[in-house]
């Protein structure tokens, strides 16, 4: 258990001084084997060791907020779904709840059996999501047995999703109002008969992970992020809970049908605050969700799955705040009493676990970058927004926000320039 | 006779068993290897090509063949061309002194054992000037990694070497494997060889850098590594090549500590006689050398057996935990153990071998 | 204790066992029996050319052609390319005309072929209903 962030001293291959210069620039992305979606990390290493790290995101910018304004919210609920294609359904989950939080106003009340089923395939996601990240984790410590198997057994829950949902991504179960499948007596014995199987496979990787030594040398003492950096940097998730911060929308705030089982709920925390006590965390919070589903499954009630709801959402400005697998999603949904929302803006986990990575690669070898990287589970594309770097000098950049009267100018102007760019 | 003699040399050097089958095993065991590393993970492997993909490799090579060359602007492009065929020739020399169809190598001299040395040094080497040629940033990090990687394991393995060669008295692969038909067993029995035999068995994995050692070449954190600039033709040829530096090693193993391509007629003396009476006869000489070259192959195989398992189970170190590995463990226990075998072990190995004799009493 | 290769045993089980592996073009795949989400099927003598279906489309997937086997002269279109799946147009068809199949092998080598039901079904193929009259489209 490192207290302090420690600072490996010594780089075996750091040459005379006058022809090699003692730092040099590598950079990390946007294009790199290690990272799934482009990104780009700029380290400035001294020999092995990185001394400086300056994220730029931005390469994914795909308008999804802009798109969402102009489209019905039965149809932005398979829209944001799209923002993210592992943790989708947490996206559909949040929108909804903020749209019935709007209608709520004048009444409406979601069926509890809905809830129940959203809430379980939301933890049916989070098992496939974490167990994705495992297999990910040790892709990149160049550990592909474990990557193979723990895929394998993620086959299991996606099975599953697919059998439920009719979709193996993005599974589209969600309506303003309810849930659009019901699930039936065999799918739930199936479901408990692969949650018992999940479990006890994850158990086995717990032990895996805990005993195996080239497992711990390379995230022990790795990609040290303390408690107090964690809360000042506002992260959130297993990335926080792994710095010891219990906190877990699912526990402080329960949405959809969580608040039934809040007495048998745990927030899982590892104190070790490396990449390895993130390793634990989700591993364990895999095995809780497994109980958690098998829960719901054995005390979901009867009743229907929908209630049709009013198209028009009546105005108000709801903060919705859900669990993803990677950490708190927030979406803010502006409604003006029409069928489509007025301004809907999405906040995902990855944009405030971002600001810790730099924090946790310094003083690290450059062989760990990509786990460190890895291991707040990152997801580029949801979290990418529009930014312009004003400046050339990328470790100094300076970050310029254009208000909309600046942007609607710059777009003149550009049409003007391009005239036949629609020809 | 000596025209004769240098026919059959160089169709041995050109088909068997020089070039054309030391580059069939290479492939055949690129596929084992492959096979089995899949089936530790639960997958199938190659499947398609041929019986169950064994000409996947091929396949493999070929597409690698007629792919796309691509240079980058800065680097050296006759440095770069000049080691990818430097790195596959060096492997292929180095198999022509492994005794496969013979107890004696195809060339073979008093002493080769230091070349052989040398080569795997070599080996080396040209990766660290590929690394440097191809001019990239994500390459020089592993030019750097790959050349402490060799200082580290090139000692166990010349000591490994070294040390068979002290406990055989001989400098010659031909007289090891010569020893060891003479003394009925393999280099293996001997008493400390077995800590030699592991050592080897590790550095070699390091030199062929394979999961767990493939820091030089690590795909997720440097892309490859030194080979990331090469492309087509010349990334097949260090793909071959490393196909054949596996062969080489394990081939090595074998001579070393497995009685190379002797087989049970260590045990059975009468077995020994008939072959050593048939290798004049013309007719019957391809039986001996079929024979040979299927304990060859069959020890061989094994040996890859052991190091793709090997592959399979650990997650990759970092550069400098392998470092403190081979420094701090593995090259004083290397050391010691070269101690112990100088003084001591010639005494109280034929003693326990002669005890365990009397036991087994053959003959 | 922390010791190297604890997987080793997981791993020679599965030499042994039966491998994981489907080989899916030449085995079968797994898929559910019911409600899979594959290329649609539309019963043109059931469809009475109502639209509800291309309103509630969120990837504007379907388009309604002119046609002169429906009520109000037009059919729709659906265009795999864009469609993202979601079923919401066999949920909003109220006269049972649109499904959608468990048919996923839906890979193609032109854009057009994504684009299903862009001819009128062949005469045979309707059973009952109007004679067709030919028309170019
Ligand atoms: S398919 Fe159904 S919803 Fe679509 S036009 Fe025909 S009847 Fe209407
Ligand atoms: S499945 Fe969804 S996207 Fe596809 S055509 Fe139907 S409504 Fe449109």
């Amino acid at each position: 258990m490192a207290d302090k962030k420690k600072i490996k001293l010594g780089s075996p291959q750091t040459g005379c001084s006058s022809c090699i210069p003692n730092t040099f620039e590598i950079p990390l992305g946007p294009q790199h084997p290690a990272l799934k979606e482009p990104t780009h990390f700029l380290l400035e290493v001294e020999g092995e060791i990185i001394v400086n790290a300056t994220p730029r995101i931005g390469y994914v910018h795909r308008g999804i907020e802009k798109l969402a304004e102009t489209k019905t919210y039965s149809a932005n609920l398979t829209l944001v779904e799209r923002v993210c294609g592992i943790c989708s359904h947490i996206h559909s989950i949040s929108l909804a709840n903020a749209a019935e939080a709007a209608l709520a106003l004048e009444g409406f009340e979601v069926p509890l059996r809905a809830q129940y089923i959203r809430t379980i395939v939301a933890e049916l996601e989070r098992i496939h999501s974490h167990i994705l990240w495992l297999g990910v984790a040790a892709h990149e410590i160049g550990f592909d047995t474990l990557f193979m198997l723990s895929w394998r057994d993620r086959e299991l829950t996606m099975d599953l999703l697919e059998d439920i949902s009719g979709n193996r991504v993005n599974y589209a179960m969600n309506e303003i109002g309810g849930s659009r499948r019901d699930m039936n007596q065999s799918q739930i014995d199936r479901m408990l008969k692969y949650m018992d199987i999940t479990e006890e496979r994850m158990e086995r990787y717990k032990d895996i992970c805990i005993n195996e030594n080239t497992i711990r040398m390379r995230t022990q003492d790795v990609g040290i992020l303390l408690p107090q950096k964690a809360k000042e940097l506002c992260a959130c998730g297993p990335t926080a809970r792994a710095s010891g911060v219990a906190i877990d929308v699912r526990y402080d705030d329960p949405y959809s049908a969580y608040g039934e089982f809040r007495d048998i709920f745990n927030v899982i925390t590892y104190d070790t605050n490396d990449v390895f006590s993130r390793v634990v965390v989700r591993i364990i919070e895999t095995v809780e969700a497994c109980k958690y589903i098998k829960w719901m499954l054995k005390n979901i009630p009867d009743g229907p799955i929908f209630k049709k709801a009013p198209r028009k959402v009546p105005e108000a400005q709801i903060l919705s705040r859900t669990e993803a697998p990677r950490g708190e999603l927030i979406h803010y949904l502006w409604s003006n009493n029409t069928n489509k929302p007025y301004r809907l803006k999405i906040t995902t986990p990855t944009l405030s676990n971002i600001n810790t990575v730099p924090e946790m690669m310094k003083g690290d070898y450059l062989a760990d970058s990509t786990i460190t990287l890895a291991s707040i589970d990152p997801c580029f594309s949801c979290e990418d927004r529009m930014i312009t770097i004003v400046n050339n000098d990328r470790r100094k950049p300076k970050i310029e926000t254009w208000s909309e009267s600046q942007l609607r100018k710059y777009s003149n102007d550009w049409h003007a320039k391009n005239k036949r760019w629609k020809k | 006779m000596t025209a004769v003699w240098w026919i059959l040399t160089i169709l041995g050097i050109l088909f068997f068993p020089g070039i054309g089958f030391c580059i069939s095993i290479a492939l055949f065991d690129e596929w084992i290897d492959r096979k089995f590393y899949a089936a530790l993970q639960d997958r199938i492997g190659p499947e398609h090509a041929g019986f169950k993909g064994i000409l996947q490799p091929l396949a493999d090579f070929l597409k690698l063949l007629a792919n796309e060359d691509i240079e980058p602007e800065a680097a050296d492009k006759w440095g770069m061309r000049f080691t990818a065929i430097i790195g596959l020739a060096i492997p292929l020399v180095a198999l022509l002194f492994i005794p496969i169809i013979d107890t004696t190598g195809l060339l073979s001299f008093e002493g080769d054992i230091l070349l052989l040395a040398f080569l795997t040094t070599m080996i080396a080497l040209i990766i660290f000037l590929a690394g440097w040629f191809s001019a990239s940033k994500l390459a020089m990090p592993g030019t750097m990694r790959a050349a402490s990687q060799l200082l580290s394991y090139e000692i166990p393995i010349l000591l490994a070497m070294f040390a068979v060669a002290l406990r055989t008295q001989s400098f010659s692969l031909a007289g090891i494997v010569q020893w060891q038909l003479d003394a009925h067993r393999p280099t293996l029995f001997s008493l400390p060889m077995v800590v030699f035999f592991l050592v080897f068995l590790l550095s070699s994995q390091a030199e062929l850098e394979r999961s767990p050692f493939d820091i030089p070449t690590a795909e997720t954190e440097i892309v490859g590594g030194w080979e990331v600039e090469y492309s087509g033709k010349k990334l097949g040829f260090f793909r071959l090549s490393a196909d054949l530096q596996m062969v080489f090693s394990a081939g090595l193993a074998v001579t070393l500590f497995l009685g190379g391509p002797t087989g049970v007629e260590m045990w059975i003396p009468s077995f020994a006689d008939w072959l050593a009476s048939i290798e004049g006869v013309s007719g019957l000489a391809v039986v001996a050398i079929l024979y040979y070259t299927t304990m060859f192959a069959i020890k061989t195989t094994i040996i890859v057996l052991i190091l793709s398992a090997f592959r399979a189970l650990m997650a990759r170190l970092r550069i400098e935990q392998f470092l403190e590995f081979s420094w701090k463990w593995v090259i004083p226990v290397t050391l010691g153990v070269f101690a112990i075998t100088f003084f001591y072990v010639p005494w109280t190995d034929n003693v326990v071998w002669s005890h365990w004799e009397g036991l087994f009493d053959v003959s | 204790m922390p010791r190297p290769g604890v997987i080793v045993w997981e791993a020679l089980r599965n030499v042994f066992s039966k491998k994981a592996t489907i080989d899916y073009p030449f085995e079968e795949g797994v898929k559910p029996k019911y409600g899979l989400r594959g290329a649609h099927v539309l019963y043109i003598e059931e469809c009475t050319g109502c639209r509800a279906c291309q309103r509630v489309c969120p990837s504007l997937a379907i388009e309604m052609v002119p046609s002169e086997l429906t009520k109000t002269k037009k059919r729709p279109v659906i265009n795999l390319g864009q469609c993202i799946f979601c079923g919401l147009c066999e949920e909003a068809c109220r006269y049972d005309a649109l499904f959608l199949t468990d048919y996923i092998e839906l890979s193609a080598f032109q854009q057009k072929e994504m684009i299903i039901y862009e001819n009128e079904p062949p005469k045979e193929e309707i059973s009952e209903g109007n004679e067709p009259k030919e028309e170019d489209s």
